[in-house]
């Protein structure tokens, strides 16, 4: 049975939070880069600079996991692909487990 | 503050100035700020991602699209081992296969050029698991094999010079 992937978010290093944030603010819509930042600010508290913003958007980009959506200005929005969905999804589920994981030990300690 | 974009590699520039520039503009300036772009930079530069844009359109063989759709930033596991395998083959195999020239031809220069070109060779074989990854077969063959080619001839050459000298 194919297991479902995160589409190599782990490789992505110190990007892989950002990426995994980026995917989260997607997943409520379309965005271009300052929505995205004011967004991740607002969920996870911390507002990334563009050098990072746009380190992990073009890492998600290329492995297909967002896309571009035309444009007449020049901040280009981007939205998840079924691809980036999948990832997220994947990803979502395993932090789950381990919340779970650390929650239940932290009520027996 | 957008002048730190020039940091930044220029296809990289073409691909994301613009958006980077439009967030800059609602940034305020800080040290954190300047570290973050700077650290970009070099991270754009050490890893340039592989976007749809900067795929070689199709028949575009110029030898610059060639090298941006190769200019991968990381390889899957599967690739490296991959490419490994083709590696430590190849490193083997050429040797044996010089050696088995070597006492099927009398003229011992074809023999010799091809274990004096073994490593280089070697490399090429296995960059066709990893680096050239993105190219259909046919591509990766026809690279391949002219690579090759042009990698024997050179130390064919280079062998009958030795042998003159």
């Amino acid at each position: 049975m194919k297991r479902p992937s995160s589409q190599g978010l782990d490789e992505f290093g110190r990007f892989t939070e950002p990426a995994v944030l980026i995917l989260i603010s997607l997943a409520g819509g379309p965005k271009h880069g300052y929505a995205i930042t004011a967004d991740i600010e607002r969920v996870a508290g911390f507002r990334p600079g563009p050098g990072t913003l746009y380190g992990a958007i073009a890492r998600l980009e290329s492995r297909g996991l967002i896309e571009p959506l035309p444009s007449d200005d020049r901040r280009n929005p981007y939205r998840l692909t079924p691809l980036g969905r999948e990832a997220l999804s994947v990803r979502l589920a395993a932090l789950e487990a381990v919340t779970r994981a650390g929650q239940r030990r932290l009520a027996r300690a | 503050m957008s002048w730190l974009l020039r940091l930044y590699p220029s296809a990289w520039r073409r691909r994301y100035g613009d958006e980077m520039a439009a967030l800059l503009a609602g940034e305020r300036r800080s040290p954190r700020l300047v570290l973050d772009l700077v650290a970009g930079a070099i991270d754009a530069r050490l890893n340039p991602q592989l976007t749809p844009g900067s795929v070689p359109e199709e028949g575009d063989t110029s030898m610059r699209s060639l090298l941006v759709s190769c200019h991968r930033s990381s390889f899957t596991h599967a690739e490296m081992r991959a490419s490994a395998l083709w590696m430590i083959g190849a490193a083997a195999g050429l040797p044996t296969l010089a050696m088995v020239l070597r006492t099927l031809l009398d003229d011992r220069t074809l023999s010799d050029a091809l274990l004096y070109g073994s490593f280089p060779m070697a490399l090429i074989l296995a960059s066709q698991a990893s680096l050239l990854r993105p190219y259909s077969r046919a591509a990766r063959i026809v690279i391949v094999v002219a690579a090759l080619s042009v990698t024997y001839l050179f130390f064919v050459g280079i062998t009958l010079l030795s042998e003159i000298i």
